[in-house]
């Protein structure tokens, strides 16, 4: 009776000092950058700047209210990032990058990859670009994907469209009739690629669009318009049929494959990891990203499942009222 | 008593604490397991996370965000994932048109970079362009290495096969840096990226202000036709998450 006594009581203690004194940090979901747009200042008239230029956020420089905003989210950020995750930063200088991801998405402003997916820095080796396209003749996207796969061993690409597209909704308008206008001609050819997607594509939506569109048309269509839907999915879907069919991908699943038979013979660690390719889009109505169920990755390697589903029931326990608790410190391993 | 009766206690004692500690260890492991979540569900139950908090914080944000995007400033930056935008000036969507690739670089023969900077100035109306360049840069080290090593610009990467993307895209930036060679030889390693990474970016600043779409922004400027436009040259240090700005702004003349 005495040695149990004790013992309990010793339980205790050491339980009380085996304890972890830490605790989970009840983190609030918190929008990075939530100043309401009406905060935000009407630009003033810039006055000459000298050629040296000013410092940021002084008046001689710029518009005040842009300058000034974003010199105080760069505050911000270091401020939170002191506070939430003080040695983030020095830990990615110091090791490096090591993303898990390549984004390829467009540059319009509202597809922030950062904000969107709450993600930290580190996470996504990212390449924007007018309607988020993949040409294996663009050294400037191509450099981009070789890097990622083969010097930083990301394990996904993503190829992220957008509906509301308007590098896509500029393709499915006619071209500036006469003369390629000076003024449009980057933009022009740099769309080409979307252009004849809109005019091949067998698929029922775009179809019925090019029906509706004749040479008299300037305006561009709805977002809620199907054809453009389709349109903004075509345009991903041919992305990612080109990423995949590009040298880098290919030699990397046939150094994948080779050091596979390595592997067996030898039986010693895999240095490589597979690469898995998708196509999304995000909805700019609603924040939300739909898988399109075009990935790829290697011959023989099973395809992660999409986790959608646990994404839905994420959502759905947000959209609840209950805010969950997602660990923000810990780091990603695949 | 106690004493004597220490010896016998002890592996009551160890049993107890290893108990507890497996307790513990179990609750470490479980936030180890969530660790070894799938990167890509992680990524998505952030998505999720912000859209419907985004939705409950400001109810007609997405609504208004649909109707078209007027961003003011036109962001181009490096590929790194360490220099995300949005995150690191804490902005909102809808605020900054952005492209990023290796080592900022606007090239003038570049059809990608160049498109941008087309529909962010003639049809965006942006009025400000910033080349954010930022410290530690990998695309700046590889040419740093290559220049001081003496390789021809086209081979930058000696692994890589010359007419490949990699060595395509940083030729220009190898170059430069074999033109900078006997001021970045004279300095240590570290202070020489530091130098290639200002001077790549004062670099930028000077080809996007000599591209067409500025030179036209500009002389509207002048004529009182058009709006102010402006180009910045700013560097982003990855230790310190602090944004300087290199005071190279360029305007009218």
């Amino acid at each position: 009776m005495h040695l149990l006594t004790v013992s309990l009581v010793l339980a205790a203690i050491s339980g009380a000092l085996a304890h972890p004194t830490h605790h989970l940090a009840r983190r609030e979901v918190r929008i990075i950058g939530s100043v309401a747009r009406g905060t935000h200042s009407a630009p003033a008239v810039a006055p000459p700047p000298s050629s040296t230029g000013s410092p940021i956020g002084s008046a001689a420089n710029s518009t005040v209210g842009t300058f000034e905003t974003l010199v105080k989210g760069n505050q911000k950020f270091r401020d939170e990032i002191k506070s939430s995750e003080p040695e983030l930063l020095k830990k990615l200088t110091d090791e490096g990058q090591s993303p898990p991801f390549m984004f390829l998405g467009c540059s319009d402003s509202r597809v922030s990859e950062g904000t969107i997916f709450n993600a930290k820095p580190g996470t996504l080796f990212t390449q924007r670009n007018i309607a988020n396209q993949f040409q294996s003749t663009d050294p400037n996207a191509q450099s981009v994907l070789s890097y990622a796969v083969a010097e930083l061993g990301v394990q996904h690409v993503l190829v992220v469209g957008h509906y509301g597209c308007g590098g896509v909704a500029a393709s499915i308008v006619p071209p500036p009739a006469g003369l390629v206008d000076a003024a449009n001609g980057a933009v022009q050819s740099w769309i080409q690629p979307v252009r004849e997607i809109f005019a091949t594509s067998s698929r029922p939506e775009i179809v019925e669009l090019r029906g509706r569109i004749n040479s008299t048309v300037t305006e561009e269509p709805e977002v809620s318009d199907p054809g453009f839907r389709a349109l903004v999915e075509e345009n991903v879907k041919a992305s990612v049929k080109r990423i995949t069919s590009d040298s880098v991908i290919s030699n990397h699943f046939t150094t994948l494959a080779t050091e596979a038979q390595k592997t067996k013979r030898s039986g010693t660690e895999k240095a490589l990891s597979p690469v898995f390719v998708h196509g999304w889009v995000y909805d700019i109505e609603n924040g939300e990203i739909r898988d399109l169920g075009v990935s790829v990755g290697p011959p023989g390697v099973a395809i992660p499942p999409p986790p959608f589903e646990a994404v839905a029931a994420a959502g759905a326990k947000v959209a609840g009222g209950e805010i969950t608790v997602i660990g923000h410190s810990t780091s990603t391993t695949v | 008593m106690f004493f004597r009766n220490s010896l016998s206690l002890f592996p009551i004692i160890l049993l107890a604490t290893a108990l507890t500690s497996i307790v513990n260890v179990e609750g470490h492991r479980l936030s180890a397991r969530q660790n070894k979540v799938d990167a890509s569900e992680r990524l998505l139950q952030g998505n999720a996370q912000w859209a419907a908090s985004t939705k409950k914080d400001n109810t007609t944000f997405f609504q208004t965000s649909a109707k078209g995007q007027d961003p003011k400033v036109l962001w181009y930056g490096c590929a790194d994932s360490r220099e995300p935008e949005s995150v690191i000036t804490n902005s909102i969507p809808g605020d900054i048109f952005v492209h990023r690739n290796i080592a900022n670089q606007v090239p003038p023969e570049d059809a990608n970079s160049v498109s941008v900077l087309e529909y962010a100035i003639k049809h965006l109306k942006v009025e400000h362009v910033i080349i954010a360049g930022h410290t530690n840069c990998g695309g700046a080290n590889a040419s740093l290495s290559a220049a001081l090593a003496g390789s021809s610009a086209s081979q930058t990467l000696s692994d890589e096969p010359s007419a490949g993307a990699l060595n395509k895209w940083l030729e220009p930036l190898t170059e430069f840096a074999l033109s900078q060679k006997s001021q970045l030889s004279a300095k240590s390693n570290s202070d020489a990226l530091t130098v290639l990474v200002e001077e790549n970016v004062k670099k930028q600043v000077e080809n996007v202000s000599n591209s067409e779409a500025i030179q036209a922004a500009w002389q509207a400027e002048t004529n009182g036709t058009g709006r102010a436009v402006r180009v910045h040259g700013w560097v982003y240090d990855l230790s310190t998450g602090l944004i300087r700005d290199l005071n190279v702004t360029r305007g009218p003349n």
